[in-house]
C-alpha cells in the first residue's frame, strides 16, 4: 500500500498541469475576495450636512422660494440625505466587515465552489488519462490490486480536497491581515457562530467526497476525463428539471410535507447546506424574510451528501473492479 | 463470470481451460485450452484476429472471461491475486505516462508493484541496461520512438525479475539490431530460468526460441506441441528419377509408405521416412532414384499450412524466405 501511495505521489508531483489546477482554487479565491472587497469601495467619510447643503445650493434648490419657506425645507433634505448617506455608510460597513476576520472565514469558505470544480478536474483528469493514455493497463500489469489503486487514488484526492479546504481558512485569516498591511482599513466584525463555521467545513468537505466519487464513477463509466465534464454538466440540467417537475406538486413547495426531499438532491443539497451554515456562521440568520432556524435545517442535506457519496463511490469502485481494460 | 475452479496441476505455469470471451456478438476467444510447463519459451501464434492478445488479458486479469478458468502457478487468475505479481507483462503497444522520464515510468511502476524504492535504486538502471535505454534514460516517454517505447515496455515487464514474462508481440516497431537485442535477451531469461510465453508473428525468432508453440485459430487452439516435433512432422521426403516412366512406376511402391504428392520438376514426395525404408524397396524393384531429398520445414510453413493465412506470417522485411525444394538436407 505505501508503494502506491509512494506512486501516486510521484505521478502528481511530475505532472505540471494537476499542480496549476490546485493552485488556482486559492489564488483564485484570494483574488475574488480582494475584487469583492474593492467593489465596495473605500471606507465612505460621514455625512457632511453643511456640503450637503452648499451642494444643494449650488444646484439651485429652492430657487426663487422665499428663504422662510426654503430653510425648513433645505433642512429637511439635507437631514435625508444625510440619512441616506448613513443608511448606505453602515450597509457598506456591514459587507465590508464579512472580509474581516473571523467573518472572513465564512466569507472565504462561502466561494468553495471554486474547489469543487478543481476537484472535478483532477478526479476525471487524473482517472480519465489513464484511459487516454492506455496507462490503466499499464498500472494493472504492475499491480492487479484495482480495489487498492483506485482506493489510493481517491484518498489522494481527498487528501488534496483537505489540503485546499484548510488553504482557504488559512486565507480566511490571512487575506484580512495582508490587507490591513497594506493600508485598507476593515471595519470590525462581528464574532462567528462557531458551530455554523464547522458545518461549513464539513459540508464542504463532504461535498468534495461527493464530487470527487461521482467523477470518478462517471469518469470509469465512459472511459474518458472531457466526457465527464458534460456528464458533471448533464446532471447539473436534469437534476435542475427534475426539481421543476417536483415543485409543480404542492407537497415539495413551500412548507410541504414533502420539501425536505428536495434538499436530498446533490447540487441543491449542497447549495442548502452552504447556505445554511454560513448564515448561522455569520449570524444572519434572517435575510429578507427568509428565517433559518438553526443548523438543523442543514441536517437532511449533511445526510444525503454522505449517502450520495456512498453510492457514487460504490458505483465507481464495483465498476473499476469489474470492468474490462480494453485499452 | 469465471466458473468454480477446478484442481489445476501446480506444474503448469500457465493453464487455461475452456476459456472464452465474447464481446457482444464476436466469440473473440472460443475455448481454449493450454498447458504451459515451467521453463523454456513458449510460442504462442496465430493470425490477426486469432484472440491471442485477448487470451493473453485474460491470463493477465485484464479481462475477465466469458466462461472457463485461467490459472497461473496453480492459482485461478482474478483482479487482485497475488500470483499476478509473480508475473511480468508487456501487452500490444507498451502505454506510459507521458510527462515522467523512462527511470521515473518504471519507478512509478516498480512502486505500484511494491517493490522496495532501495531495491528499485538499483533495478531501475539495471532494467534500462538490459533494453539499452540508458542513454535515452533523461528524456520524456512522451518523446520516446515506437521502439524505444516497445523497449521500455519490455524493461517495465522485467522489473522485479518475475518469475513469468508474457510478451505479447516484443519485436513491434523495433529495427533488426532491435529484434536481435529482444531475441538474446529471451534466450537469456529462459536460461535464467524464467519462463517466457511470448506471442510473436516473426515465426523465424518464435522457430529460434520457442521450445514449444500454440497456434489459435478463430479463438481455438488448432496444433500445439514442442517445436522440433511439429517441424518435424511437416518434413517431407522428395524423390525425383531421370524418366517419367521410372516415376511413375515408383509412384506406388512410395504409396506403400505414405500419401505420396506429385511436385513440379516431376518429384515426388512423401512424409519423411528413414531413406533406408524409401531405397530398398526401390532398388529391388530395379528403380534408381537420380536424387533424394528432404525438404525442411519452417514455422512459417506449417502456420501457413495450418491457418491458410498467407498474410498473417512474418512481415518480408523481417521474415526468411521460403526455402527453395532442393536446397534441404539430405535423408
Amino acid at each position: 500500500m505505501s508503494g502506491l501511495i509512494r506512486a501516486e505521489l510521484l505521478r502528481f508531483r511530475k505532472r505540471r498541469s494537476l499542480q496549476i489546477i490546485v493552485l488556482a482554487v486559492p489564488m483564485l479565491v484570494a483574488f475574488f475576495f480582494v475584487a469583492g472587497l474593492m467593489s465596495f469601495g473605500p471606507e465612505q467619510p460621514p455625512c457632511d450636512p453643511a456640503a450637503i447643503r452648499d451642494q444643494l445650493i449650488s444646484e439651485g434648490f429652492g430657487l426663487g422660494m422665499p428663504p422662510e419657506d426654503l430653510e425648513p425645507l433645505l433642512a429637511e433634505t439635507v437631514a435625508q440625505q444625510c440619512q441616506f448617506v448613513e443608511q448606505q455608510r453602515e450597509q457598506y460597513q456591514q459587507i465590508r466587515s464579512t472580509y474581516a476576520f473571523p467573518q472572513s472565514l465564512v466569507t472565504v469558505l462561502g466561494t468553495g465552489t471554486f474547489l469543487l470544480f478543481a476537484l472535478i478536474l483532477l478526479t476525471a483528469t487524473t482517472i480519465g488519462d489513464d484511459f487516454s493514455w492506455a496507462t490503466i493497463r499499464t498500472t494493472l500489469l504492475a499491480s492487479s490490486h484495482r480495489v487498492r489503486l483506485l482506493a489510493v487514488r481517491l484518498g489522494a484526492l481527498v487528501v488534496i480536497a483537505l489540503g485546499l479546504v484548510a488553504s482557504l481558512l488559512l486565507l480566511g485569516v490571512s487575506l484580512p491581515a495582508t490587507i490591513a498591511a497594506v493600508g485598507t482599513q476593515l471595519p470590525p466584525a462581528a464574532p462567528v457562530n462557531l458551530g455554523g463555521l464547522a458545518v461549513m467545513v464539513v459540508g464542504l468537505l463532504e461535498a468534495s467526497l461527493v464530487v470527487i466519487t461521482f467523477a470518478a464513477a462517471a469518469t470509469l463509466l465512459v472511459r474518458s476525463g472531457s466526457l465527464t465534464l458534460v456528464v458533471m454538466l448533464v446532471y447539473v440540467v436534469v437534476e435542475a428539471a427534475i426539481l421543476t417537475l417536483l415543485l409543480q406538486f404542492d407537497a415539495f413547495r413551500h412548507d410541504g410535507s414533502l420539501e425536505w426531499l428536495l434538499d436530498a438532491f446533490p447540487v441543491r443539497g449542497l447549495s442548502t447546506l452552504l447556505e445554511v451554515a454560513s448564515r448561522v456562521a455569520s449570524g444572519v440568520t434572517r435575510y429578507e424574510g427568509d428565517v433559518i432556524r438553526g443548523l438543523g435545517d442543514a441536517t437532511v442535506p449533511m445526510v444525503a451528501l454522505l449517502v450520495w457519496a456512498l453510492v457514487f463511490g460504490a458505483i465507481a469502485f464495483r465498476r473499476f473492479a469489474r470492468m474490462d481494460i480494453a485499452e | 463470470m469465471i466458473d468454480t475452479a477446478p484442481t489445476v496441476e501446480p506444474t503448469y505455469v500457465i493453464s487455461t481451460i475452456g476459456l472464452a470471451k465474447r464481446f457482444r456478438d464476436i466469440e473473440a476467444v472460443a475455448g481454449v485450452d493450454l498447458r504451459v510447463p515451467a521453463g523454456g519459451v513458449y510460442g504462442f501464434l496465430g493470425p490477426n484476429g486469432a484472440g491471442k492478445t485477448t487470451t493473453i488479458r485474460m491470463l493477465l486479469g485484464l479481462i475477465r472471461p466469458t466462461r472457463g478458468t485461467a490459472h497461473l502457478f496453480g492459482e485461478q487468475v482474478a483482479s487482485g491475486r497475488a500470483v499476478l505479481d509473480r508475473v511480468g507483462a508487456l501487452v500490444e503497444r507498451p502505454a506510459f505516462y507521458p510527462y515522467l522520464s523512462a527511470p521515473d515510468n518504471l519507478r512509478l511502476l516498480g512502486l505500484t508493484r511494491g517493490i522496495a524504492e532501495s531495491r528499485l535504486r538499483t533495478a531501475v538502471p539495471d532494467a534500462l541496461g538490459r533494453v539499452g535505454l540508458t542513454e535515452a534514460a533523461r528524456r520524456k516517454a512522451g518523446r520516446f520512438s515506437t521502439g524505444m517505447r516497445q523497449r521500455l515496455g519490455i524493461a517495465a515487464a522485467l522489473l522485479g525479475n518475475p518469475e513469468l514474462v508474457i510478451l505479447d508481440e516484443p519485436a513491434n516497431g523495433l529495427d533488426p539490431n532491435g529484434v536481435v537485442d529482444v531475441r538474446e535477451l529471451i534466450s537469456g531469461l529462459a536460461r535464467d530460468g524464467t519462463t517466457i510465453f511470448l506471442s510473436s508473428h516473426v515465426l523465424p525468432e518464435v522457430e529460434q526460441l520457442c521450445d514449444r508453440v500454440a497456434i489459435l485459430q478463430k479463438g481455438r487452439i488448432i496444433a500445439e506441441g514442442a517445436t522440433k516435433e511439429m517441424l518435424r512432422q511437416g518434413e517431407r521426403l522428395y524423390v525425383r528419377f531421370e524418366t517419367a516412366a521410372e516415376t511413375e512406376r515408383a509412384k506406388p511402391i512410395l504409396g506403400a509408405l505414405g500419401p505420396v504428392s506429385e511436385v513440379d520438376g516431376g518429384a515426388v514426395s512423401i512424409p519423411r521416412r528413414p531413406g533406408e525404408e524409401v531405397l530398398r524397396p526401390l532398388v529391388e524393384a530395379g528403380l534408381y532414384p537420380a536424387e533424394l531429398y528432404v525438404k525442411r520445414q519452417t514455422l512459417e510453413s506449417v502456420f501457413i499450412e495450418l491457418t491458410g493465412d498467407h498474410d498473417a506470417a512474418t512481415p518480408p522485411e523481417q521474415g526468411r524466405a521460403t526455402e527453395p525444394p532442393p536446397g534441404g538436407g539430405a535423408a
